[in-house]
């Protein structure tokens, strides 16, 4: 049988050999008993990768989007997101963590202004941004980054080229009814050198990408407008090992220069190292938000089956008391 | 049992395959059209060289095919900036009648005293704004109601054509014509000059085609209506008005099948009269197609089946066959062109084999 897979820890669990393919080749076959995660990196990505993720804790923080109280309804009219309040800073990375479709989604768009909330507000610096049309929201000097968890079928266009792609962010601030290239092709050239972005050129169609390039033209054209928020929806789904570390040195870069920064992610473990809190989400509620040092992997896991952090406290009480 | 047949999308196709299957499909069509044409007890070689000789056999043939392309060329490029949206404008033929409705519209209330130049002006905005209404109802429903552009555009093609007979038999009868239903023939100043012996339509067309090449590849607008046509969500995101650029796309589009309205009316029948898109919509939407979207591309493929329309007419009166020839012949062509097209998207392999058949 064979599995085809990105998730190390699954050929680590269930296969008996492995081969590595890398851009076309085929690099090495080992027996998995003989060989450690970290070889299989290293012949994955084809130099050493440092698996660790930093984290600094940064203390000039400042609030800068606040939700309050926001009610998101889904079409079929129940609730996506229930009386969702929370603040995000400056020089902070917020975690959202939860089972698929606990409302991540909904919470991306509510703040891009995509979808229409239906009770509550967002303000962003003071400015309620509820019942904005992303064009109101560009026009009131807003400077938001979005990658969306669709990356093809909404940050990009999939059949154009990076400098089209690029263009997309750009277009509505060129004076006048001509399209302006010229300044895209250098930033186009200047993201794909930045990223490192493998592509035979800056003409190429995205989707003839390979999926962490197609992020990495997503997320630099997010960060290269400068933007105060970033919302990044599942950033590093279908990535491999090496591009999955390099966005997440991108978004701390972000975080250092003072981005406020939304990561919404699946992996409790690069939630934990990453995150300065975590938001988590049940069923479109927060049963928590929470500090990842303070907490552990199960207690985060219980939030998501929706348990309150008080539950889970007394819980571990109880415990204690039972020993 | 399993399909012996496997079809597969093709990654790359280099030039020169790529040119060789299209070589191949005219080969074919020409044989095949040959077969049946020999089946017909016709001759195909006179027949092939009968239609060459129609549509370019003398200079006044040579005219006649460019006036025969300019209709086409100017209706393809309103469908080209439709179908940049992927919005399925069937709509066209119903413009141009109505584009052709508004110049008569003119045509029929100035005074005859009036200036050629005012008129013909009078004539062309108000063609314009008939052909862009016709095209902005079915716009308007699909921005805001998201109905079936394709079912809409196409019904309205009805609307307009019954529209222009109940004029033709009713209010609009021309009192001088003896109770034959017809509208009255355009006057003196109504009519379209003609440069180098052709209707000052192709001018117009050329400058068209520019100016559509340039507003899809040059304008913001042009862009956004590009962007729509790939993926709504991306057009949300990037806070674009898709209501909006549905509509302007729909106005620019119908507006220049309303030109060919006018040209149509104006220089060809010198009056209206239900048949004045002659079928010119439907032709445009297969020659839009063809030339891949391309408003440049669009202005050779228009040509020659411009030729080929011409042609078939030519056949029909010189070599007296019947109308169903020449149909048989624009179609084969037709079905080998467009079958090529499939060819150069797909892989058609026999699985044991794996050999490639075309």
């Amino acid at each position: 049988m064979v599995i085809i897979t990105h998730k190390l820890n699954e050929v680590m669990e269930i296969s008996d050999r492995v081969t590595v393919l890398r851009k076309g080749k085929s690099i090495e076959t080992l027996n998995t008993k003989d060989v450690k995660v970290s070889q299989l990196i290293e012949l994955v990505v084809g130099k050493k990768v440092d698996l660790s993720i930093s984290k600094d804790i940064i203390e000039e923080k400042t609030e800068i989007l606040k939700m309050d109280d926001v009610t998101v309804l889904d079409p079929e009219g129940k609730n996506a997101l229930e009386d969702v309040s929370f603040e995000l800073c400056t020089h902070e990375i917020l975690g959202v963590a939860g089972v698929a479709n606990s409302g991540q989604k909904e919470l991306c768009e509510a703040i891009a202004g995509l979808i229409k909330v239906n009770k509550g507000r967002i303000f962003f610096d003071e400015q309620n941004i509820v019942g904005k049309t992303p064009r109101e929201i560009i026009r009131l000097g807003i400077r938001m980054g979005f990658i969306p968890e669709d990356r093809l079928g909404m940050g990009l266009v999939a059949s154009m080229d990076i400098v089209h792609n690029i263009i997309l962010k750009d277009y509505q601030n060129q004076p006048g009814i001509v399209l302006r290239r010229g300044p895209c092709i250098e930033k186009a050239k200047r993201i794909v050198q930045e990223l490192d972005i493998q592509t035979p050129g800056i003409t190429t169609p995205v989707k003839k990408l390979s999926g962490g390039n197609i992020q990495k033209v997503l997320l630099g054209r997010e960060i290269d407008s400068s933007p105060r928020v970033l919302i990044t929806a599942y950033p590093v789904r279908g990535l491999d090992i090496g591009a999955s570390y390099k966005i997440y040195d991108l978004l701390n870069e972000q975080k250092k220069k003072g981005v406020a920064v939304i990561f919404v992610g699946e992996d409790l473990d690069v939630l934990m190292d990453l995150c300065d809190r975590i938001m988590v989400l049940c069923h479109g509620k927060v049963t928590g938000i929470v500090d990842p040092e303070k907490v552990t992997k199960d207690d985060i896991g219980l939030l998501m089956t929706g348990h309150s952090m008080e539950e889970i406290e007394a819980d571990k009480k109880e415990g204690e008391l039972d020993d | 049992m399993t399909n012996p047949i496997r079809i597969t999308k093709r990654a790359d196709l280099s030039r020169r395959n790529e040119i060789l299957i299209r070589l191949l499909a005219v080969v074919l069509s020409i044989v095949c059209a040959g077969l049946a044409l020999m089946i017909m007890g016709l001759d195909p070689i006179k027949i092939f060289s009968s239609i060459i000789e129609g549509c370019a056999g003398t200079e006044l043939r040579i005219k006649q095919t460019i006036v025969k392309a300019i209709p086409l060329t100017i209706a393809s490029l309103g469908i080209i900036v439709a179908f940049k949206m992927n919005f399925w404008n069937i709509g066209a033929e119903g413009q141009i009648t109505m584009g052709a409705f508004g110049a008569t519209l003119v045509a029929l209330n100035v005074p005859p005293t009036t200036p050629t130049a005012v008129t013909l002006l009078l004539m062309f905005i108000c063609a314009v704004i008939c052909g862009a209404i016709w095209a902005f109802i079915p716009a308007i429903f699909k921005a805001k109601l998201g109905t079936n552009e394709t079912i809409f555009t196409l019904m309205m093609n009805y609307v307009a054509i019954k529209f222009v007979t109940y004029l033709q038999y009713g209010p609009w009868i021309d009192p001088n014509g003896g109770g034959f239903p017809r509208i009255a023939q355009f006057t003196e100043n109504c009519i379209l000059p003609s440069v180098l012996g052709v209707n000052i339509g192709w001018i117009f067309a050329i400058i068209c085609v520019v100016l559509v090449y340039l507003f899809i590849n040059h304008t913001k607008t042009g862009y956004e209506i590009t962007v729509v046509g790939q993926s709504y969500e991306t057009a949300r995101y990037a806070g674009m008005n898709i209501s909006k650029i549905i509509v302007i796309a729909m106005l620019i589009s119908g507006g220049l099948c309303g030109t060919v309205g006018m040209i149509q009316a104006s220089a060809v029948e010198k009056t209206l009269v239900a048949t004045i898109a002659n079928g010119y919509g439907f032709t445009a939407i297969i020659t839009a197609w063809l030339s891949k979207l391309n408003p440049i591309t669009c202005v050779f493929i228009c040509v020659a089946f411009a030729a080929l329309i011409q042609g078939g007419a030519y056949i029909q009166i010189a070599l007296g066959v019947s109308s169903a020839v020449s149909s048989v012949v624009q179609g084969l062509i037709l079905f080998f062109v467009l079958g090529s097209e499939f060819f150069i998207q797909y892989k058609v392999s026999l699985k044991h084999k794996d050999k490639e058949v075309a």
